[in-house]
């Protein structure tokens, strides 16, 4: 199929409304435009066949008659009556009608340029296409009649395998997950012609896009052709008269690893250097033995070296009371020997990290006994006897005792009490590493991330239902029973012997990980999952699951708070999702150049949370044709010339801080000749300094706070680093937030969009509607009040039993609207700004918030805009 | 031993009279269109006598006949009705209390005073849209007759002694009777030629509108 009947089917699509249209809603939702879309590209993906002369044969013209046929078989689904039906609010129509599609039959053969098939007897088998296509229309009276119809056509001799080409796409582009697809490829007329496959798996996080990718190269090498994708899986096809046969789950497994390791490869010095007050190496399998000299360096700046200094007195005098008491000197303390002591534990802190980390890295569990000997051997030698067990007896960061333990030891080695800080702690990171680089050398396994891919990589493959590996079902479920049956004990204990039981993906497993807060919130609160008596550490979960989540910091370079999900709405053909995919990476790119300023506009920032911002950008916008420009338009903002002279003030705060208020030092280090910090800030602002790209990053605090895991349609994921929310924000604004922002998404890039949180589960199954709901009540029973009361009566009882976790399109639609009306409304109205969208929301009429509005303006009389904007609010006041 | 009596509450919503409701404030809308407002800065004066009717209704002390004579009465009392309704006027405002009053018996009382305030804060947002409606356009009638008289804005400025500047394009320009009140020569000229012209246009009089 020429590209240009894509596009002018897309185009005559937008003209007649298709995407504001509803084409599926009952089990899954459709805009009318993306079910025509996908058929069409469903037969641009089967025309190899249908042309082939060992298939169908078809001609060129035939395959024109097809594409007409595709694009038109659901046009009474525009009427508005069928709308109506649709969304429960009228009666059963029918959406065959061939009165209607003899009517508009023309048009469309006009706008896909096939107006030289524009004759008559070529429009009745078309029209036969269209109207034959449901199984209800097709009864031994229309059939005779459709036979009539082009008895003496000189088009074709095949309408009615045409026909059945149309009603077999349509029934696989309809069906209701990869199953039912899969047994209408079989049912249909193509069952004799394409050998069907695809691959199904559970979807668990961030991981699935990794693997579906994998399943996907897999299977387009081995020579399949992808025919629709749904969120959990692909079906794909190939021709009878080729001999593929499907890939192996070694061959998946092998790309999954490959992908992994790419991922692992990038970001993970910061990420394995941990907390110093909490936990320093919170994940050891990320170690690359090589790159220790990294982890030494970057551990020295996990605390600054005025910190301790700028302390209040008595905690001061506190520590360093501690301090002299260790060493056994009396403690005579005069106001001069504390701020001198004060001084040395504040510049030795960076230092006591370092050596924290070490003891780390060369614990038993990542070096062995005899790494662990040698580690002692060395570090001894270096710095004197009882060094070591001082080391080992030293815990979080306590400056008291780690001043004690081990900076004692190293400022005692000759001449480095008379080094600088900055001198000191190179010569540490130095010393420490050429021990662990020693100690690495000598050991048979040390620490490395090639085979942490390879781990993760064998995990999430369990994730993979299909290619299946041969497995007794039976037994699986009596293993599940009885490691649910004992795992309660357990729970929220490492011990050995254990049987867990995984309370994020419900998996039996014997040996996982202990839950921190590094990547699951709050481990040790109280479960179900456990006894109610007895001691509980933190929540044990399984190592797929743990590794999950360091793949989400991986990508991201931290703890994701939320994360966005696209998923198509139901199903999307190859070249849909292929164009979708293409359009979040290019603006995903765009807004990262954005965020980092590189053109030197640091007035311009991306926001997903301000929603009055993007609702003033998205007033009287067509949502539903815009390119990816204007969608990024949609999310970005501008400071105002107030909040940019604060940020020149901070630049240049954060600057002195650095550089300690020396000029020459930031010249020195940038290769510069500034005068005064106003023109270094001056500079940094604008990016004319290309060597200090991470300290103007790093001042800006314009560091990207979201990823972008996009590699297949199937499931596209935006991790960010910060809630959905403005300050006060209480959870039921913040939700209603979300919900614009999700809506805003959803409708713009026509997919399904859910927010969840790091802790959540993705939304696996049942994804009803094209916008999820966030979990929050009061904005969940405010959805379902509105739902039931714009229902007719008849529909009530249905939807009283129906949930609000997700929203239709015309639903979707009307809360964008909604929402942002209210955010704009929020100025006028003054409620309080922890609550404020919901309280326009939820008033009690119209009339309420004109009261408001004027009670608080100042005897100021509502302006019109504010009518127009009330008037969009009133569409969900119940 | 006696029986248990079983009951089964059915629920009730104001959702349920929603049309009613609607219908009352369209009645009693219909019947303000020929009241003239002493003020429409408030809400008390822009309800007039249906603010008295909403209070009588709740204090249940009230006929419909008495609460529309005394209704009637707060009517004529205003003088710029100089003691006079019209018969659509009288019917809709008897309309309205009959309906109201009947609705208010059928409401459990739980729900009373959420549907008097229904009533009272939909027909004030009512009033005002309609009046808001109204201001803007007078206000499009009004551009529309500078843009007859003036090739730019700036023209028009300059022709009034206005600063250049206060109004970037045609669009931006207002009338209202404060500006009319203490205009001077030709700006009092035009905004005067304007007032007959929509009046005479709109078959109405312009009194004392008020704006934000």
């Amino acid at each position: 199929m020429p590209t240009d009947v894509r596009q002018a089917a897309a185009e005559l699509m937008l003209r007649r409304g298709w995407k504001h249209k509803a084409g599926k809603q009952h089990g899954f939702h459709q805009s009318l435009f993306e079910h025509t879309m996908l058929q069409l590209d469903l037969l641009k993906q089967l025309t190899p066949v249908l042309l082939a002369r060992e298939h169908f044969s078809v001609t060129q013209n035939e395959l024109r008659l097809l594409q007409a046929g595709v694009v038109a078989h659901d046009v009474g689904k525009e009427t508005p009556e069928w709308q109506e039906y649709i969304y429960g609010r009228g009666e059963w129509v029918s959406h065959t009608v061939p009165e209607y599609t003899r009517q508009h039959l023309p048009e469309f053969m006009d706008a896909l340029g096939f107006t030289d098939l524009a004759t008559e007897d070529v429009l009745r088998v078309v029209e036969n296409c269209v109207n034959l296509h449901m199984k209800y229309a097709r009864n031994p009276g229309s059939l005779f009649a459709a036979a009539l119809s082009v008895k003496d056509s000189t088009a074709t001799d095949r309408w009615w395998t045409l026909a059945r080409i149309v009603d077999a796409a349509d029934n696989i582009c309809s069906a209701n997950g990869i199953w039912d697809g899969l047994s209408a490829l079989e049912r249909s007329v193509f069952s004799d012609h394409v050998r069907a496959g695809h691959h199904l798996l559970t979807i668990r996080g961030v991981s699935t896009p990794l693997l579906h990718q994998s399943a996907l190269d897999a299977f387009i090498a081995l020579g399949w052709f992808p025919l629709v994708h749904y969120t959990n899986g692909t079906i794909y096809g190939a021709s009878r008269a080729s001999d593929v046969q499907g890939p192996t789950r070694d061959d998946i497994r092998d790309r999954l690893t490959a992908r992994i390791a790419d991922i692992c490869g990038k970001n993970v010095t910061k990420l394995v250097v941990g907390n110093p007050t909490e936990n320093i190496l919170p994940k050891p399998e990320l170690i690359e033995h090589a790159e220790s000299r990294q982890y030494l360096a970057q551990a020295a700046t996990r605390i600054g070296r005025r910190s301790f200094a700028s302390k209040k007195r008595e905690d001061r005098l506190r520590v360093v009371r501690a301090y002299l008491k260790l060493k056994g000197i009396p403690e005579a303390m005069a106001e001069e020997r504390l701020s001198e002591l004060s001084e040395a534990i504040s510049e030795a802190q960076p230092e006591m990290v370092v050596f924290k980390f070490f003891k780390g890295l060369m614990s038993e569990g990542l070096v062995g006994k005899e790494g662990f000997g040698l580690a002692a051997l060395e570090y001894e030698t270096l710095f004197g006897p009882g060094s070591w067990p001082a080391l080992q007896s030293t815990s979080t960061l306590m400056p008291a005792k780690d001043m004690t333990l081990t900076i004692d030891f190293f400022h005692s080695l000759p001449g480095v009490a008379a080094m600088n800080p900055a001198e000191r702690i190179e010569l540490l990171v130095e010393k420490l590493d050429s021990i662990a680089q020693f100690v690495f050398r000598a050991v048979a396994e040390p620490p490395s991330r090639g085979r942490l891919a390879a781990r993760m990589s064998e995990g999430f493959l369990v994730d993979l239902v299909s290619p299946a590996e041969s497995s007794d079902i039976k037994s699986d479920a009596q293993r599940q029973l009885a490691f649910y049956s004992a795992s309660k004990p357990f729970a929220g204990r490492e011990v050995r012997k254990a049987q867990y039981f995984c309370p994020i993906c419900n998996r039996p497993f014997l040996a996982g990980a202990k839950a921190l807060a590094d990547f699951v919130s709050k481990p040790e609160s109280h479960t179900n999952r456990a006894v109610s008596h007895g001691p509980f550490q933190k929540v044990m979960v399984c190592a797929d699951c743990k590794n999950e989540r360091v793949l989400r910091q991986l990508l991201l370079g931290k703890r994701p708070e939320e994360m966005i999900l696209l998923f198509p709405r139901m199903n999307i053909s190859p070249e849909a999702g292929s164009l979708l995919v293409n359009r979040v990476r290019e603006i995903y790119n765009r807004a990262l150049s954005i965020i980092e300023a590189e053109d030197g506009d640091t007035t311009r920032n991306i926001t997903f949370s301000l929603t009055g911002p993007m609702a003033n950008k998205a007033a009287g916008r067509d949502l539903y044709g815009l390119t990816s420009e204007e969608v990024l338009d949609l999310i970005t903002y501008r400071s105002g010339e107030q909040k940019m002279r604060t940020r020149r003030r901070d630049t240049e705060k954060a600057l002195r801080n650095l550089f300690e208020d020396d000029i020459d030092e930031l010249n020195d280090d940038w290769m510069t000749h500034f005068t005064d910090w106003d023109e270094a800030s001056e500079a940094l602002l604008s990016n004319q300094v290309p060597k200090a790209r991470d300290v103007r990053l790093q001042v800006l605090k314009r560091i990207p706070q979201f990823g972008a895991v996009c590699r297949t349609p199937h499931l596209i994921i935006l991790p960010l680093s910060y809630p959905i929310s403005v300050e006060k924000d209480s959870d039921t604004n913040a939700a209603l937030r979300k919900l614009f922002t999700s809506a805003l998404i959803a409708l713009s890039l026509d997919t399904a969009v859910a927010i969840v949180t790091d802790d959540e589960s993705f939304p696996a199954a049942g994804i009803d509607g094209v916008v999820r709901v966030p979990p929050v009540p009061a904005v969940r029973a405010l959805i379902e009040r509105v739902r039931i009361s714009r229902s007719s009566r008849s529909e009530r009882p249905a939807l009283e039993r129906r949930h609000s976790e997700w929203l239709d399109l015309d639903e979707a639609e009307l809360w964008l609207r909604a929402i942002g009306a209210a955010a704009r409304l929020t100025g006028a109205t003054s409620y309080p700004a922890s609550s404020n969208l919901f309280a326009i929301l939820t008033a009690a009429s119209p009339g309420h918030i004109l009261r408001r509005i004027e009670t608080q303006g100042g005897a100021v009389l509502a302006q019109p805009s504010h009518f127009a904007l009330i008037e969009q609010v009133k569409e969900v006041l119940v | 031993m006696r029986g248990f009596i079983a009951v089964n509450p059915k629920p009730f919503s104001l959702d349920e009279c929603r049309d009613d409701i609607a219908l009352i404030v369209q009645t009693f809308g219909r019947y303000l269109d020929g009241y003239p407002t002493k003020t429409s800065r408030s809400k008390h004066g822009l309800l007039g006598p249906v603010g008295k009717i909403i209070q009588g209704v709740k204090s249940r002390k009230w006929q419909a006949q008495s609460l529309i004579g005394y209704a009637l009465n707060i009517h004529t009392a205003n003088r710029r009705t100089r003691g006079f309704i019209s018969p659509e006027s009288s019917a809709a405002l008897a309309e309205g209390v009959e309906r109201l009053m009947a609705l208010y018996d059928t409401v459990p009382p739980a729900f009373r005073e959420r549907l008097l305030d229904q009533v009272d804060y939909g027909l004030y947002y009512l009033q005002r849209k309609k009046s808001s409606d109204w201001l803007e356009k007078r206000n499009v009638s009004f551009r529309k007759f500078v843009r007859e008289r003036y090739p730019t804005v700036d023209a028009a400025l300059q022709a009034w002694g206005d600063k250049p500047g206060i109004a970037a394009s045609f669009d931006e320009l207002r009338f209202s009777a404060a500006e009319l009140a203490k205009a001077k020569g030709k700006k009092r000229e035009d905004l005067e030629a304007f007032r007959q012209h929509f009046a005479e246009a709109a078959g109405e009089e312009i009194e004392e509108e008020q704006e934000g």
